[in-house]
């Protein structure tokens, strides 16, 4: 690395410090007032992250039950066809989060389980899709199709060869799509706030009221900070385990 | 689904015809007498009966009969795009024909799939399942199987392909021969009725592919096993089968012991795609073939032939003979290659001996006996 690739960085470098890092130590500092203290110690603080965390769990694993058969799919489609398909997984990042959860509220509303954890649940899963789908269809596209021959011609049905030869070797794509989908559900406060209402609050809708509404920042801040340690933990056990894999 | 995979890179469109007269394999028709009296002696493992298999309008294979005795070494010898490995697929289970019959030991394998068939096939790149080591590898067929003692018995299969103790190294890990070994254990574990290979040594370098060709025909010998070979490469096919199947265009031209092929070849294409050949077209009359440039052979046959004269059996030191000019001489150690002038035809001859220079005038004689008679 010489100096002149090193200048390169220094604009993104001095980006990520004036606006991720200085907001994040004021973070820390202001996180550290009694307010904060209090709001830790508080039992209601930890039920509300262990329930975030299964609701974004919950969601996850549903979103790969669901994307899971659709990127197989897709997989096995012609050239053709697979574009079409992509295309089509994409095309909801063409229209606004809010408005898809605008129009959602409108199917759930008459099948009366609006401001329900189903639909909170039901609303996550149907914007994280993509975000699952394209890592799954990604690894088993790479799959080479002489794996799945040979073990079907060594006595494993279909079935055995999905679990058998296709599934491990696309963990890769199943770990980066539950990462890409688990990390984001943790914090999100939008979809919870119009879908659960006030019923199915999310860490993120908490962190929300700190701020904006109970005009209380130093708890705000300390749930975040939380937040974010729980987040690299999941990052970095990610890692850990790509890395022991041998998949990176 | 992509399900063409059977479609062979450089695939000649065929055109339809009937399949050729058989020799040596059973008829197209599984009613058929000689069918039917092959199998009253002789147990076959692998039956093709008129199988035909089309991509697209184009045949792919077009009626190839064939019957493979049980724990022979049989060889599918053709160039690439012959239909070979379509047909080697089929016998897999991979495609399925459409036309005529695949029998694996006398049953039917009409819609049966490759997980029910009970053949193994070794893949030409070796196909290891990257997330297995070798004994996981090795093992996978034997746990599908819920067999005992699978720890023994993949032991056993790797001392058998010369890899004791390599259960925990991944495949990535090892080299092409010790992948396509582990491929082979892979196969021949589970003890499957067949074992079918896909020009397994193909993607090796030569010096390799001559040992795993020994080793090939010693683990035949003692699996007892049938082996069931696709090769494009002719030394290969003759060094190794017990018969060989030599295929064209998606049909079968000849079969036969690896002598009868080489020495008695039916076709001017058998004769031309295994081992180098003098060929001489003309004109017979029951006693003498004569070519338009004049030369005469003294063989029986009658009508528009093609001779065969194979480079081994040209004479350059006999008295008499057609005068030609030698124009090269490759030496290639065991032997040595002369390429000769007579007139306006190329000949090939191959002498043990060193002798000839180029530019050497010579005369070029064979034994009547070594005149093969080709039908045009």
């Amino acid at each position: 690395m010489n100096k002149r690739s090193l200048s390169l960085l220094l604009v993104p470098a001095g980006w990520l410090a004036l606006f991720l890092l200085v907001p994040t130590v004021v973070l820390a500092v202001r996180s550290l007032g009694p307010e904060a203290a209090r709001t830790l110690a508080e039992a209601t603080t930890w039920m509300l992250l262990g329930r975030s965390f299964l609701i974004a769990a919950v969601a996850t694993v549903l979103c790969l039950g669901v994307s899971y058969p659709a990127a197989l799919f897709i997989a096995g489609c012609s050239a053709r066809w697979r574009n079409l398909l992509l295309f089509l997984v994409v095309l909801p990042f063409w229209t606004n989060l809010l408005v898809r959860t605008f129009a959602l509220m409108f199917v759930l509303r008459p099948l009366g389980i609006l401001y329900t954890e189903g639909a909170v649940i039901l609303g996550l899963v149907h914007s994280f899709l993509p975000f699952m789908i394209l890592p799954l269809y990604v690894s088993i596209e790479k799959v080479p199709r002489r794996l799945l021959e040979a073990s079907q011609d060594l006595g494993a049905s279909p079935w055995r060869t999905f679990w058998k030869v296709t599934v491990p070797l696309t963990m890769p794509g199943i770990a980066a799509g539950c990462m890409l989908v688990f990390i984001p559900l943790l914090g999100i406060f939008a979809l919870p706030e119009f879908l659960g209402g006030t019923r199915v609050p999310m860490v993120g809708n908490q962190i929300n009221h700190y701020f904006m509404r109970s005009e209380n920042p130093g708890a705000g801040s300390a749930l975040t900070l939380v937040l974010m340690l729980l987040t690299a933990a999941f990052a970095g056990l990610y890692y850990r385990l790509r890395r022991t894999e041998g998949l990176v | 689904m992509p399900l063409r995979r059977g479609i062979e890179k450089d695939f000649r469109p065929g055109v339809t015809r009937e399949a050729p007269p058989l020799r040596g394999a059973g008829g197209c028709d599984i009613n058929s007498r000689l069918w039917e009296a092959n199998r009253e002696v002789e147990v076959f493992d692998v039956e093709l009966c008129g199988v035909v298999k089309a991509y697209g309008g184009r045949r792919a294979v077009d009626g190839v009969s064939l019957q493979v005795r049980r724990g022979e070494f049989f060889s599918l010898l053709g160039p690439s795009g012959c239909g070979k490995s379509t047909l080697l697929r089929m016998v897999a289970g991979f495609e399925f024909p459409d036309g005529g019959s695949v029998r694996l030991g006398g049953a039917d394998m009409a819609g049966v799939p490759p997980h029910r068939r009970d053949v193994n096939l070794v893949f030409q790149n070796y196909a290891l399942f990257p997330h297995l080591d070798v004994g996981g590898n090795v093992a996978f067929g034997l746990r599908i199987m819920r067999a005992d003692d699978i720890e023994g018995r993949v032991r056993r299969a790797l001392e058998k392909v010369g890899l004791a103790g390599y259960e925990r190294r991944l495949p990535a890990t090892l080299s092409g021969g010790e992948q396509q070994r582990v491929a082979l254990a892979r196969a021949v574990v589970t003890g499957p009725r067949v074992l079918l290979l896909d020009e397994p040594l193909a993607a090796l370098d030569l010096k390799l592919r001559k040992g795993l060709r020994e080793e090939l025909r010693r683990l035949h010998r003692d699996l007892g096993m049938t082996f069931l070979y696709v090769t494009h490469d002719q030394e290969e096919a003759l060094a190794m089968s017990d018969r060989v199947a030599v295929m064209n265009r998606g049909a079968v031209e000849q079969v036969g012991t690896p002598e009868d092929v080489y020495e008695r070849p039916a076709t001017r294409f058998t004769a031309g795609f295994v081992g180098a050949g003098n060929f001489f077209e003309g004109t017979g009359d029951g006693r003498v073939v004569r070519t338009p440039d004049g030369l005469e052979f003294p063989v029986a046959a009658s009508g528009e032939v093609t001779l065969l004269v194979r480079p081994e059996k040209v004479r350059l030191d006999g008295g008499e003979g057609i005068p030609a000019r030698v124009e090269e001489v490759i030496y290639q150690g065991a032997s040595t290659s002369v390429v000769l002038r007579a007139g306006e035809r190329r000949l090939l001859a191959e002498t043990s001996g060193a002798g000839v220079r180029p530019g050497q005038a010579v005369a070029v004689s064979w034994r009547p006996g070594d005149v093969r008679v080709l039908p045009r």
